[in-house]
């Protein structure tokens, strides 16, 4: 049985509403939005409301009107994120910047960004709303720390840490919590639910991060490595930074100097090096924490559902 | 009414959304922008004319405020190379205080108000787009453009709170100072959002149609305080009479 057997028509739901939400009047617009929406995704904001929102009463209305807003919400920074990494290409598939130009992914970002709150402005709990709210904002205020980090190789694991729980485990925080508080469960579910999207977004990332360096271009829509070339620092990276042999591909890698044979000698020197393991180490302590969260939720199909989703994200492969 | 109070209350206000969207690496690293005061103006006329102030429209206005904010800095990224930190903070800037709009909406809490404003957020990014990338039509389709995008949000925030009535003249004076910005090649429009697409004859056109539309409006805005009808016409039509 299929990960997503469980819940495969209400995904399928809110699939054809999120691209009802961006269907622009402008062709461009919607041209880019569409463009982003088939270049997929693993979908697991929604995903995680939808399980979420099953401890309590189960409304599919409310359920989708938070999960599009959430995946728009993911799907915008994206757009933007690119502007900032001037990227050219995202999972297979040309980015808006490089199909226009980076004034027309400012203006889709936030278009989609506006039809996040569209969606979810039809709910009226206030504390979806101020959740949301701050969630953004930490987003934000993680994603201008990561620039300040940038090519500083003086970081502790402490400063990755704060770094990722921003960047990612925030929002699939937010999002359990959000999925929860929508359908009403009870505050203690809503902790635990709140709890395990935090722990599984910080393993979610640290396998990111491990993946960015161990699999294949191909297979990442991208060129592996790319953090490195965008000047961040991840986990594995960050055991072997003050390493000799390690540091000449360092420097050429935040000068823009690196070339294609030396791009593929740096990746083998991280594989081989001991760094991907203890990552891994790290992303299972925080997927532990996450199965424990979920194995004190009552039993039903939702928590199985999750304790899967749990088990996928530690061995995904893409 | 004189204009020191008019200016008082502008300022107050712009300090007030500089306050509320005040992020410490942005502030320290960007150039300071100020917010613009033509657009404080014209979302706190209804203020400015005696109508019922609140709290909570206090924060909607900061709110509208934020977006501005928003859209000013994200029209200065560079349509090609954002990669220098200065650049990359703006895109983020813009997005941290379209955050902030988001949470002062929030907290009051307006769910109407929210998604009217994402509206107008979603229709004024399409018609920047479609400004960028096709001909404008006319001289009309140019004016419904520069109304949508340059007063856009605060149509919508008149129109929440009952002050409709102050929507013609807010719509029809922005787009006025904005075509009069391009006729005279102001900086601020060349560093801000513009298109190649506009064409100089249209932009004099709508110019000269707008003059005389907002000449009608003031005439008949009986609910005005005649200063402010001044101020308005001075703002609005600063080369009446000079060669362009």
């Amino acid at each position: 049985m299929s990960l997503y057997t469980a819940f495969r028509k209400d995904l399928s739901f809110i699939e054809k509403e999120l691209e009802q939400s961006v269907d622009s009047s402008s062709p461009v617009i919607r041209q880019a939005s569409l463009l982003l929406l088939r270049a997929g995704g693993k979908r697991i904001r929604p995903i995680f409301v939808i399980l979420s929102s099953q401890f309590g009463k189960y409304s599919l209305e409310n359920v989708s009107k938070v999960a599009v807003s959430l995946e728009l919400i993911h799907m915008a920074s994206l757009v933007h994120d690119d502007v900032i990494d001037n990227s050219d290409v995202r999972r297979g598939f040309e980015t808006v910047k490089a199909r226009w130009n980076n004034r027309i992914a400012m203006y889709t970002g936030d278009y989609i960004f506006s039809r996040a709150l569209v969606s979810i402005g039809e709910i009226d709990i206030t504390a979806v709303h101020q959740l949301l709210a701050e969630t953004m904002l930490e987003i934000c205020k993680g994603e201008i720390i990561q620039i300040e980090y940038q090519q500083q190789i003086d970081q502790s694991f402490r400063d990755y840490l704060r770094r990722i729980k921003r960047k990612t485990a925030l929002l699939l925080s937010s999002s359990c919590e959000l999925g929860a508080r929508v359908s009403e469960a009870s505050p203690d579910i809503v902790v635990k639910l709140k709890r395990f999207g935090y722990f599984a977004g910080m393993a979610f990332q640290i396998v990111d991060d491990i993946l960015d360096i161990i699999s294949t271009d191909e297979k990442l829509g991208k060129p592996a490595g790319s953090d490195l070339l965008n000047g961040h620092l991840t986990l594995p990276t960050l055991y072997i930074k003050d390493e000799p042999e390690f540091q000449p591909f360092l420097k050429h890698s935040f000068d823009g100097t690196l070339t294609e044979e030396d791009r593929s000698k740096m990746l083998t020197y991280i594989r081989q090096s001991g760094a991907i393991e203890k990552a891994q180490f790290v992303s299972d302590l925080y997927l532990k924490k996450a199965v424990m969260e979920v194995e004190s939720l009552p039993d039903g199909d939702a928590k199985k559902s999750l304790l899967q989703i749990a088990e996928f994200l530690s061995k995904r492969k893409f | 009414m004189d204009r020191q109070i008019i200016n008082r209350t502008i300022q107050s206000y712009i300090r007030e959304v500089e306050q509320s969207i005040h992020e410490p690496i942005t502030y320290r690293d960007l150039e300071k922008s100020t917010l613009d005061e033509a657009k404080a103006f014209f979302l706190l006329l209804p203020l400015l004319n005696g109508e019922k102030w609140s709290v909570s429209l206090n924060t909607s206005a900061l709110a509208v405020g934020a977006v501005h904010a928003a859209f000013d800095i994200h029209d200065k990224v560079d349509i090609l190379e954002a990669t220098s930190k200065e650049q990359q903070l703006m895109v983020l800037a813009g997005d941290y205080f379209s955050g902030v709009h988001y949470r002062l909406l929030a907290s009051i809490p307006d769910f109407k108000f929210i998604t009217a404003m994402s509206e107008a957020i979603g229709r004024i990014n399409e018609t920047k787009t479609d400004v960028m990338m096709e001909n404008m039509a006319s001289p009309h389709a140019l004016i419904s453009a520069m109304m949508c995008i340059e007063s856009g949000c605060i149509t919508e925030f008149h129109h929440r709170y009952g002050f409709a009535k102050y929507t013609e003249i807010s719509r029809i004076a922005l787009s006025l100072i904005w075509l009069f910005k391009i006729a005279t090649k102001d900086p601020t429009v060349q560093n801000g959002w513009r298109s190649n697409n506009i064409k100089s004859t249209d932009v004099d056109t709508a110019i000269s149609i707008l003059t005389t539309t907002l000449h009608e409006e003031l005439m008949s805005a009986n609910f005005l305080n005649p200063f402010l009808k001044q101020e308005i016409h001075k703002m609005a039509t600063p080369l009446l009479g000079k060669t362009i």
